[in-house]
Parts: structure tokens; sequence; C-alpha cells
């Protein structure tokens, strides 16, 4: 029994996936808490993590973008979170929600051209609670719609090339083309 | 919808919920968190990295969004350095304007017996062997030949030429300039007069000194005056540099340095002639 776990963990595939989306959470991450906040061409800081979820979630499996949302929000909330660590929880269900629609579709950018909008409508639904929650109140529509139209507009900006930089660089595993779970 | 109801979908919930809570616990009861605490030591060269390139994009867009403003802003600092240039030169003109008048007023004060009329130097004389300068008041303007010219540092010559609007002036280094001259000191007489050797050196020379001699280097030099003079009396030349005995002669010498340069008669550019004098006479 302990054999077996032992040579499932030490999978080529397995070792290729960690160390492939471990370095895209790194960079896009730090990239996300470091580069766009000052960036002052942004008006809003892009959510570089949730467009990596989308495309490995289209172009590998759902499986693998669930694991790499659970580190990828424990390493945001550990290098730009506040009091508040809630990104496991929102980049996991974003998976989990985005694997709703992505199992009827095709790998290929259309595909995550057209998910894009569920994944922009749940990033706002994330924004909102999590406002929420820090505030302890819900903020006036007016408020909230200044910070949520310009965080979709530039997550769906900068996230679109994103794609084809994920798609490179998971050009060495051996991806499934479609949803599997 | 079979994924909902995996295992792994509960395993990562599970995990996912782990992980917000423990943190967010950790936190709210004040501790750290070793592993958030690695992480982002981990992440610290990437978002070091990350802060770099953004301020050096932002450095970059700044050029082109800022150009107009900066631009602008480049004009006007160029507009406020012409005027602040205009004004010291204003300035610089009012400075000169007042230390002119202020010498006229001492000249006047010291001299109440005489009248002035101020006149400017429009021109030197071209070569290098003569000390004629060109002013522009004339004829037209009371000037008459033979009027004394001065400034507050002392006699400068007079009056050789006029026209209508300009007239030249010798001054008392040329060779055709001889002055009743006393010194201050013992009141010693003599007559100054231009040397054609002495003018390259910008001085002149006293002869003809009467009595006992008693002259000292340092002394000053004084116009005589006289009814046969141009010149009004107590009028300051300058002083003596030298005394020496001349050896065809025997008579005593002095060199004179005047009070006015002579040899940098560039820096001469505003002058006093004297138009009404209280005991004038012909030369």
């Amino acid at each position: 029994m302990q054999g077996n776990l032992s040579s499932s963990f030490f999978r080529p595939e397995l070792l290729k996936r960690i160390a492939i989306y471990g370095l895209m959470t790194l960079i896009l991450g730090s990239a996300q808490c470091s580069f766009f906040p000052i960036l002052k061409i942004c008006p809003k800081t892009p959510d570089l993590i949730m467009g990596m979820l989308l495309a490995i979630t289209l172009i590998d499996s759902a499986k693998s973008a669930a694991v790499t949302a659970l580190a990828a929000g424990f390493f945001i909330d550990a290098i730009g979170g506040g009091a508040l660590a809630l990104s496991p929880i929102v980049y996991v269900l974003f998976v989990l929600f985005i694997s709703i629609f992505a199992h009827k579709m095709l790998s290929g950018f259309a595909s995550y051209a057209i998910l894009m909008m569920p994944a922009l409508i749940y990033r706002a639904a994330a924004t909102t609670v999590c406002i929420a929650l820090e505030n302890k109140a819900l903020l006036p529509m007016g408020e909230l719609v200044s910070v949520i139209l310009p965080e979709a507009l530039t997550t769906l900006a900068v996230c679109l090339p994103l794609y084809f930089i994920v798609k490179l660089c998971t050009a060495p595993l051996e991806t499934h083309g479609k949803f599997t779970f | 919808m079979n994924f909902f109801r995996s295992r792994f979908f509960v395993v990562c919930v599970a995990i996912a919920i782990l992980l917000a809570l423990v943190p967010t616990l950790i936190a709210a009861f004040g501790g750290t968190d070793l592993l958030r605490s690695v992480m982002g030591t981990v992440a610290k060269p990437f978002t070091m990295c990350g802060s770099g390139i953004a301020n050096a994009f932002n450095g970059f867009i700044d050029v082109f969004a800022q150009y107009d403003e900066l631009e602008a802003e480049n004009e006007a600092l160029r507009a406020e350095l012409e005027e602040l240039k205009q004004k010291e030169y204003n300035e610089e003109l009012l400075r000169e304007q007042n230390e002119w008048l202020k010498d006229y007023i001492n000249l006047h004060e010291i001299n109440p017996s005489l009248r002035f009329t101020d006149a400017s130097v429009i021109s030197r004389e071209a070569g290098n062997y003569s000390t004629i300068i060109t002013l522009n008041r004339g004829s037209a303007h009371g000037v008459k030949k033979n009027m004394p010219v001065l400034t507050d540092d002392g006699l400068i010559g007079y009056v050789s030429e006029i026209g209508l609007d300009w007239c030249k002036v010798s001054t008392i280094v040329e060779p055709s300039s001889s002055i009743g001259v006393y010194t201050d000191r013992e009141q010693q007489l003599g007559v100054l007069s231009g040397d054609a050797d002495l003018r390259a050196k910008g001085l002149c020379k006293m002869t003809y000194i009467d009595g006992d001699g008693n002259l000292g280097i340092g002394d000053k030099i004084y116009t005589a005056g006289g009814s046969d003079s141009i010149y009004p009396s107590g009028l300051l030349i300058g002083s003596v540099s030298s005394v020496d005995i001349d050896s065809v002669t025997g008579e005593m010498v002095a060199q004179v340095e005047p009070s006015v340069d002579f040899l940098d008669l560039g820096s001469i550019r505003n002058v006093m002639i004297v138009v009404g004098l209280g005991n004038s006479g012909g030369n």
C-alpha cells in the first residue's frame, strides 16, 4: 500500500504538473500581487489566477485545476491577502463552478473566451462577497459597479492572451484535451 | 453532476476550507502562520522583481503620458526665465543709472559753482595711438569748444572738436594737453602736460615745478584754474607716482597717474561736460 502510494506520487507526469503549475502559480501570483497593483495603466488588478485556472480546466483537467486552485489560493493569500484568507475557497469553488460549463465545451481559445463570461460573473460575485465581509456591510450599487466593472474589463483584457501562455507552458504535459473528472 | 458527489470534490472543498480557516483563525488570535511566512519568503524575489518591472514600466509610460504636461511646463519655465533675465537686465540698467546720478550729485556738491550736462561716449579713437573719445552732445546741446570734461573720478580732458550733436574730447594724457596745476600738500604749482611716451602707460608729466620742489609720491594734483585756463580751479586730476630730475635741464619732473584710467578707455561710458564756469577763461 505504502509502495503503491509512493510510486503514484512520483509519477513523472504528476511531478511535471507540480513543477509547471507551481512555477506558473508563483509567477502569475507574484505578478497579480506586485506588478499589476502598481501599474498605472491598469485601473484595477486583474485576476490572473482565475484566467490560469480556466485555461488549465480546458487544456488539462478540472482535477488539475482544482488542486492548483488550492495552492494558488493559499499562495495569493500568503503574499497579498488580508485578515480574511478566502482565496482557496473562492478558487476551488470557481473551478467547480466553471466545470459545469466546461464539460460541454471543447478545448480551444473560443471555448476559453466564451467561458470568460461566466468566469467574470463569478469573479464579480466573489468580489461583492469579499467586500461585504471585509466591510461587514453591503456597498451601494454605484460604488460596487465602480470596482467590479473595471476589474472585470481588466481581467478580460489581460486573461485572454494568458490562454496561449498556459497552452505553451502545458505543452510538455500529456493533457486530456477535454474536460475530465 | 457526478463530480459534486465525488470524493475528490469533497476533499478539495474540505482542504480549501481548512486552508482558509486556519490562517484566518491564527491571524485573529494574533499568531503567525508558519506556512504563509515561508510562502511569503519564497515569493519575495518574484514580488520584488514584479514591483521593479512595474515601476520601470510606469516610468516609461510617464514619458509619453506626461509629455504634453512636461512640454507646457517647460514652455512656462522658459517664459519665466526670459522674464527674469529681462528683469535682471532692467535692474542692472537702473542700478547703473542710479550710480551715475549719485556721481552727478556728488560732483555737483563738490563744485556747486559749475553747471554740468551729461554725455555718453559713443565712440573711441580707432587707432591705438591716441586717447580721443567722441560724445553724444554737440553745439545743439550748448556744448562749446574747450569745455572741460570730467567724471566723478577726475578730469578727463577738454572738448577739442565740436559738431551739431557730437563732440570730440582730447584727454589730459594727449601731448596737446597742458594744464596749470597745484598739489594739495605743499601747494606746489606746475604745469601738467601729456607726453607721447607716457601716454602709452596712461600717465602724464608735471614740469615747471616752482618753489622748493617739495613734491612727494602720492600728492594729489588739482587744476589751478586762472584767467587764462579753460579749466576751473580744484578739479582732481590724479596723484604723483614718481619724482625725477631731468638729466638735461636739471629741473624736477614728476610723473602723474590720473584718477581716470586712460589705459581702459572702454570703461568710460558716461561723462560730464562743464557747460557753465563760475570762474572760466579761454585757453
